[in-house]
């Protein structure tokens, strides 16, 4: 099959309701060509239902999706020229492997010989090469989850839809099938839109990643973004975990934040941001971020002191809960990193963070 | 434990004995226990539970007819007279009388046109009431189920009233410009029309329940790959259906082929089916064993036609389902 150049997306204005139940809200998103974007969210927050807006399975109360510059609003599901991956494959049972990956040529009047080639070459390239007259109820859920990969893309739309696509493998299955997508639809240059709710999925698979809440789209960029410089509390706490500390913005100066914590303690960020002095704030720190050091030191800048409630073993990391005025504080120690230190519960230890890991969010 | 162990127990010594008689009442003890077992297990607890109605089945419905076809090769009736002993007169009479084959045809065409009929009608039915809201679903539902409501002998004189010469079709088709309307009444399309409109709902509601057992999924997959509505339907929900339109024609089929009220009433005697022809022979001819025969050719036929429908569809069904490989 030939590389084919995928087509941008364009949503705006994309809304839709149940009654009084707005499901999503005003939606604006742009997908380049041959990206791989991610919808991410917890259930309920409108991925679903923008992902099959975007299919046609639904149409939206207000908003436009244009692919390529026009309009695809009004046009019927089956003219949209879309894959699409389904959370229960939802491939026909009736058919066999190959009957099943002809469909959509079959529904564009090819010859019957075109068909079949094509068919077999998007088998191959999903690996099922020898599978063709199986039925899909005689197959694994990794090998059903391929065909459908194969019927999705055998007539080169111009654009893939995955719905929550891994959802029913299992842990390792997925990391394979992901790492295989992933090549594919590079390889191909699909445009591609993917709904998660499974963060890591979206950072393995995606190139931009948009985490929705409650019908809206709280921040789009890249994945290493989205980790690194979360811009809402919402983002900060959904995707990899975060200390929070309230705190307040004092002032600003020559590129640096200086915060002060509701608890007592200055911070200082040089993470750009929006915010003004006067504004309510929390001072967001990854776990990883954090370096430890033994007894009290508070005095330093970016730095809290705290009793250890607990040291925990997880593979590669040691996590440690510090106790910083009633508040809990996570560090996470890589196991290569850690040398002698091992901080036994009732300690004191002090935390502390560069400038640059020093993430602020505004709070509601 | 039979009665040479205890003669055997009794020739040991006295503390042997006490062993050994222990050893019997354990072992009653462990008959008893199998015996429940055997009742209450798992392996047998089915056939416990369907025994009443095996019974019932058996007393009511396999004696009857096993003796109706016995009736049927055991005696004749010539001139009246009935004569005993083995024979296969009355098949051989059924088969070489022009009249009666006619009879046989029609009752089968009908039974035929009837499932094709009801099928056609009952699929968007069966789709409103699987894939419709509710308040839908359940309107049509209740439309669909009315007519088993009301009396078949009423309903029969309903459709006499519709279709005779000055009846309410006759009515309506002059009153849209048809100068010589067909009198359908006493013809097989009364006989048709009435059997579509009662045993309609035997077709809906197994292809509802077929149909809304079919993943949305799959239909959306089939949309979104490039079917226009009427593709998803032909190549996905009616192969999909099928378990259940085979389950409804066999009911239609053998409903239809077995009426008898329905073609009495507005078929009358220019077009009986075979249950008028049995009618005849057994109440006004009083020729039973000649009834027995076409009884019993009746029954043969709608459970040939039975086992094909549903034997084609089980093949079929198991292969979705990975039963057969």
């Amino acid at each position: 099959m030939k590389a084919s150049a995928g087509a941008k997306v364009e949503l705006s204005g994309l809304c839709r309701s149940y009654g009084d139940n707005q499901v999503v809200d005003n939606v604006s998103l742009t997908v380049a060509s041959g990206e791989i974007l991610a919808l991410l969210g917890p259930s309920g927050c409108g991925k679903t239902t923008t992902l099959r807006m975007i299919a046609g399975l639904i149409s939206p109360s207000a908003g436009e999706i244009a692919i390529d510059g026009s309009s695809i609003t009004a046009l019927p599901v089956h003219r949209r020229n879309l894959g699409m991956l389904f959370q229960n494959y939802a491939l026909f049972p009736h058919l066999t492997v190959l009957e099943n990956v002809a469909f959509g040529l079959a529904m564009r009047g090819l010859p019957k010989a075109v068909i079949t080639e094509r068919a077999r070459q998007a088998l191959a390239l999903t690996r099922l090469t020898g599978f063709e007259d199986r039925m899909p109820a005689a197959l694994s859920g990794g090998q059903q989850q391929r065909v459908a990969l194969a019927r999705a893309i055998v007539y080169r739309p111009r654009v893939l839809l995955l719905d929550e696509p891994f959802g029913a493998l299992d842990k390792k299955l997925r990391e394979e099938m992901q790492i295989e997508l992933r090549q594919l639809c590079n390889e191909l240059g699909l445009t591609t839109i993917l709904v998660t709710h499974d963060q890591e999925e979206a950072l393995v698979l995606a190139d931009q990643i948009a985490v929705m809440r409650g019908g809206r789209i709280e921040q789009v960029d890249t994945a290493r973004a989205i980790y690194e410089r979360p811009t809402s509390h919402f983002v900060a706490d959904f995707i990899g975990t975060s200390n929070f500390l309230p705190a307040e913005i004092i002032g600003k100066a020559d590129g640096c934040t200086v915060l002060r914590a509701h608890s007592g303690p200055l911070f200082r960020s040089t993470v750009a941001n929006e915010l003004s002095p006067g504004d309510n704030v929390a001072v967001v720190v990854r776990p990883e971020s954090i370096r430890l050091s033994q007894g009290e030191g508070a005095d330093s800048m970016n730095a809290v002191s705290g009793k250890v409630l607990r040291a925990v073993f997880k593979g590669q990391a040691l996590s440690i809960w510090l106790d910083v005025n009633g508040a809990d504080i996570v560090a996470s120690l890589p196991i290569e990193a850690l040398n002698d230190i091992n901080p036994q519960p009732g300690e004191p230890w002090t935390a502390q963070w560069s400038f640059e890991r020093t993430l602020i969010v505004r709070e509601q | 434990m039979s009665s040479g162990d205890s003669v055997r127990a009794s020739m040991l010594s006295p503390s042997r004995r006490d062993e050994v008689s222990g050893r019997v009442t354990e072992a009653a003890s462990h008959t008893a226990e199998r015996a429940w077992t055997i009742f209450s297990g798992t392996r047998f607890t089915g056939y416990w539970l369907v025994a009443p109605a095996v019974l019932f089945l058996a007393i009511w419905f396999l004696w009857p007819v096993l003796t109706m076809i016995h009736l049927s090769v055991s005696a004749r009736s010539v001139d009246g007279v009935m004569v005993e002993g083995f024979t296969l007169d009355n098949y051989i009479r059924l088969f070489s009388s022009d009249l009666y084959v006619r009879i046989l045809l029609r009752t089968i065409r009908i039974a035929l046109l009837t499932s094709v009929i009801a099928a056609l009608f009952a699929y968007p039915l069966a789709i409103a009431i699987a894939r419709g809201g509710p308040a839908l679903a359940r309107l049509v539902t209740i439309t669909i189920l009315a007519p088993l409501l009301v009396n078949v002998v009423v309903r029969s004189y309903g459709w006499q009233t519709i279709l005779n010469k000055t009846g309410a079709l006759a009515w309506l088709l002059k009153l849209s410009g048809v100068t010589n309307p067909p009198v359908l009444l006493y013809t097989e399309w009364a006989v048709l029309i009435a059997c579509v409109h009662v045993y309609l709902p035997f077709m809906v509601m197994p292809l509802a329940s077929a149909i809304g057992r079919i993943d949305r999924a799959v239909e959306e997959a089939a949309r979104v790959a490039g079917a226009p509505q009427l593709s998803v339907m032909l190549r996905v929900i009616f192969p999909l259906s099928l378990p259940g339109l085979a389950v409804g024609v066999s009911l239609v089929f053998s409903l239809s082929a077995a009426a008898y009220v329905t073609p009495q009433i507005l078929g009358g005697n220019f077009s009986p089916l075979l249950g008028t022809l049995i009618e005849q022979q057994i109440l006004t001819l009083n020729d039973w064993p000649f009834g027995a025969a076409i009884s019993t050719l009746l029954i043969a036929m709608v459970l040939a036609a039975n086992l094909v429908f549903l034997k084609v569809v089980n093949r079929r069904f198991a292969r979705w389902t990975g039963d057969i490989r």
